[in-house]
């Protein structure tokens, strides 16, 4: 039996849905991975609230200090953005890279968030990022969460993510992303890499690194030990080589007696080599 | 629950189950069943339809989501006489269909790219068709008919 819908068009109307969910229900936008749950058998919603026509979700917007993106905003719209482009190359990058062209085009940021996979292309940009998310309830409250939160504890019955926060970063700060699949395009990742850093132009030092590595546990891991070594270092090719070896000790530590630790311990090698060179572009 | 859309160029308003899936829609309900259903999990491409100029997965989408938007499928493809586009013209010229069951899919991503980049690149043709699979012909031919009626004209020859 198919579930019921809603459609809010506003955010009074939202709040009246929400109010309606169960433990089954579910909150839907894009739809790329409710629907062929759903029809597979996997999950038997009694509700889905389609959040998708609400304004709020669907706007990009810049703030003072940051820039908001709507949670129904799709990756193809994301990676087109000039904005995100210009402020956040590692979220447009993420998003051009999730899927197929029509999953890009229903897919969401608040999706991917929400649906908390291991492997969510935007996690370790968001987390980089230090992303603020929007949580609307069924009680009309708003209050804000951190991507982390959201990823460990989830949502509860009846709240929402309707937006997403990104702060601007200084002038100094470079973010960027890459990932790692089975081929080029509509590849789910085996390992993705997200890296926030600042840059001096005058000693040619980068700074307070903040890197998350993604598809190598249940939510991301931040990459300490990559960090350190990345840390007041300069962007030759022997700091480089430690940055490398760095974060394939972070994988070793994360994954120990995960059967894919030779290939990813290795593997991870070349992805640093790919978003150093990224970061490199960006500095110049 | 009642949902108003426009199917190939025809506004219609039409009750069904909103939680239905618009390939199920289009295919029982509308009866056009040129819109083929492959992975079921938007892995395949097979039901590729355009929604609002842009490409989507059928499979992938509800019925009730396509509440005031504009759908095309394969059968709205045809020039107004009832004959072949240019580019399925161009599909056939290139022998670019072996089985054919994902040739609707391969025809409505193409027809997208065309709708917002009149003149791509073979990569950017390469890129707009990755999500969509053939398991028995080849994608040379496929790239080639693109290729052909991409002729940068500011009404594609569609």
């Amino acid at each position: 039996m198919r579930p019921k819908m809603l459609f809010p068009q506003n955010m009074a109307e939202l709040s009246v849905s929400l109010a309606q969910m169960t433990e089954y229900s579910r909150i839907i936008a894009g739809g790329t991975d409710i629907i062929p749950a759903m029809h597979d058998g996997r999950i038997h919603p009694d509700l889905l609230v389609d959040i998708s026509n609400i304004y709020e979700t669907t706007e990009i917007r810049e703030l003072d200090d940051s820039v908001l993106v709507g949670a129904s905003v799709c990756f193809s719209i994301l990676a087109e953005s000039q904005l995100i482009n210009n402020h956040f190359p590692a979220v447009a990058k993420a998003a051009s890279c999730i899927g197929s062209k029509q999953i890009r085009n229903r897919g969401t940021i608040g999706g991917n968030i929400a649906n908390a996979s291991p492997a969510g292309d935007m996690l370790p940009p968001l987390l980089a990022l230090d992303t603020d998310l929007f949580v609307f309830n069924k009680n009309k409250k708003l209050t804000t969460r951190k991507v982390q939160d959201i990823l460990e504890r989830g949502l509860i019955t009846g709240e929402v993510i309707t937006a997403v926060r990104i702060p601007l970063q200084p002038d100094n700060r470079y973010n960027c992303f890459s990932k790692l699949g089975s081929r080029n395009a509509v590849s789910i990742s085996k390992l993705n890499i997200a890296i926030n850093a600042s840059y001096s132009h005058k000693d040619g030092l980068v700074t307070d690194p903040v890197i998350y590595i993604g598809a190598i546990g249940k939510v991301p891991l931040r990459a300490s030990c990559a960090e350190n070594t990345l840390n007041n270092n300069p962007l030759s090719a022997e700091a480089l080589l430690r940055f490398a070896e760095a974060l394939s000790k972070d994988v070793s530590n994360a994954i120990p007696a995960r059967k894919s630790l030779p290939y990813k311990k290795e593997a991870v090698k070349g992805l640093a080599d790919d978003i150093m060179l990224q970061f490199s572009k960006l500095t110049e | 629950m009642q949902i108003k859309f426009s199917l190939n160029g025809r506004k219609l308003c039409v009750d069904t189950d909103p939680a239905k899936r618009l390939i199920d829609f289009l295919r029982e309900d509308m009866g056009l069943t040129g819109t083929k259903e492959g992975c079921g999990e938007g892995e395949c491409g097979a039901c590729t339809v355009i929604v609002d100029d842009k490409a989507v997965s059928s499979c992938l989408m509800l019925a009730g989501q396509i509440n005031n938007k504009s759908i095309t499928t394969v059968e709205g493809l045809g020039n107004k006489n009832g004959g072949l586009s240019e580019l399925q013209k161009a599909f056939i010229k290139h022998g670019a269909i072996q089985c054919g069951y994902c040739t609707p899919g391969m025809l409505m991503s193409a027809s997208a790219l065309l709708r917002e980049n009149t003149k791509p690149t073979e990569k950017e043709i390469r890129t707009a068709l990755s999500g969509n699979i053939c398991r028995c012909g080849d994608y040379s031919a496929i790239v080639a008919a693109v290729l052909e009626v991409a002729t940068g004209e500011k009404e594609p020859k569609l």
